[in-house]
């Protein structure tokens, strides 16, 4: 597992190891909100204000950068246009093979498997297939 | 390589495992804006106007391997045109899910008597001078936070904060898994031996950071500067992560991890012309699998006996 123990990281999602890539459901890991609008707990166990405190970024195959974080949960998971609830939905899980860059203010340690921090010079790996 | 195509906002990694070079970014100023990347404070982006990254004041000059970035394209969109960026790995949102990272440095690891420790985003320590990324090297901890293992410019050190040696353990090597003494470590390591000459500083301990086809990648535990990787077939050693492509130094290995490498013929590599060395599990110690030193090791074995037979006396 990567620690996220800084507010601004870098990095890549999938390693090569002895376990195969899984991509990982933010919403489920980090919490989201049912229909009546109550917050639910994710796997994480960090609570509604812990979790507002994430924002996970990546970009869209069009070019635009697009976050994930609770605020975008409560706005569009559930909303009653289906198109809307697509805003969110474009971006709810950590996908193997993919780029993201985390905004995170908690004092806690985020712990995310597999993804890959990176530093301006410092050689973290190579890509393969 | 990687075909930018027309649009504004761009992620992606240096570096493949067929090859990685720098890449200049003045050089690509006529179609990127600005750069992005993490600094290693871990609380900030480096930003880098590509216009101004051949200044002598520049954060960024390069895409340099084993780095993330994000980018923007420069000019109207109209004017957007395809271009490639060498060994450059594309990472928007996409249906890209083989590609993965083959890590340089170990994931976490293990360490008798010390705990588990994890990879980080960086540790911000009281003395560590605000250097989240030290010595611009993974830090790792463990999970309750009580111990640090982090890179002093020449070794590893397990202690509780990051730049400070009190009750402090070294390993006197560049990567963070390698034993700390008598404390063994969690990795798989391999163990290389029979180098001559030139060729001497690949010999040592070879401890796991990564994987790559489906096997363990190890790197030189002492340097960092070798890597024993299998390409498929064969295992190879070679100084070039983590590849035989290029300029790279390299001898073939056979199928099996523990073997020898043999470059006698000076057909089977490249720069380890006439050099063949053995490879062996990194737990045993290596006499024990010398066949062809034997002579030696019993002469050796005999030397050290006449010296405790002399001490005694």
């Amino acid at each position: 597992m990567a620690l996220i123990t800084t507010s601004k990281s870098l990095g890549w999602y999938g390693v090569h190891g002895s376990d195969d890539c899984e991509p990982m459901s933010l919403h489920e890991h980090f919490g989201t909100y049912n229909s009546s609008g109550s917050f639910q707990i994710g796997k994480s166990g960090l609570s509604e204000t812990e979790a507002k405190l994430i924002s996970i970024w990546t970009m869209l195959p069009t070019g635009s950068a697009w976050p994930w974080n609770l605020n975008m949960e409560q706005k569009y998971r559930n909303h009653p246009i289906s198109s809307l609830r697509e805003l969110v939905k474009q971006h709810d899980e950590m996908k193997c093979g993919q780029m993201y860059w985390i905004t995170w203010t908690g004092n806690k340690d985020l712990n995310i498997p597999g993804f890959v921090p990176t530093a301006l010079g410092v050689d973290m790996g190579r890509i393969s297939d | 390589m990687a075909n930018i195509n027309k649009i504004n906002g761009i992620s992606g990694f240096q570096g493949t495992d067929v090859s990685c070079e720098n890449v200049s970014l003045y050089g690509l100023r006529n179609y990127i804006d600005k750069v992005f990347a993490t600094s290693t404070s871990g609380s900030s982006y480096s930003v880098q106007p590509a216009s101004s990254s051949n200044s002598p004041f520049a954060t960024i000059k390069n895409f340099e391997c084993g780095n993330g970035y994000i980018f923007f394209r420069s000019g109207a969109q109209s004017s957007w045109s395809v271009f490639n960026i060498p060994h450059f790995e594309q990472g928007n949102l996409e249906n890209n899910s083989n590609k993965l990272v083959t890590t340089l440095f170990p994931e976490h690891f293990t360490i008798e008597g010390k705990g588990e420790f994890h990879l980080t985003s960086g540790v911000n320590d009281p003395g560590s001078g605000s250097k989240a990324w030290y010595q611009t090297m993974p830090v790792y901890k463990t999970l309750d936070s009580s111990l640090k293992c982090w890179f002093n410019g020449s070794s590893y050190v397990i202690s509780s904060r990051v730049g400070n040696t009190s009750s402090s353990v070294l390993n006197n090597s560049f990567i963070p898994n390698a034993p700390y003494g008598d404390a063994k470590t969690s990795s798989a390591t391999v163990e290389i031996s029979g180098f001559t000459g030139g060729s001497v500083n690949a010999n040592g301990l070879y401890a796991e950071v990564g994987y790559v086809n489906g096997k363990i990648l190890y790197r030189h535990a002492k340097t960092g500067d070798f890597y024993y990787f299998f390409n498929g077939q064969t295992w190879v050693l070679t100084d070039t992560p983590i590849t035989v492509n290029g300029s790279a130094c390299y001898v073939n290995g056979g199928s099996d991890v523990n073997g020898k490498l043999d470059n006698s013929s000076g057909s089977n590599g490249n720069c380890f012309d006439g050099q063949t060395a053995n490879v062996s599990d990194g737990s045993m110690d290596p006499r024990s699998l010398a066949t062809e030193d034997e002579d030696s090791l019993m002469s050796t074995e005999d030397k050290l006996k006449v010296l405790i037979t002399e001490d005694n006396m």
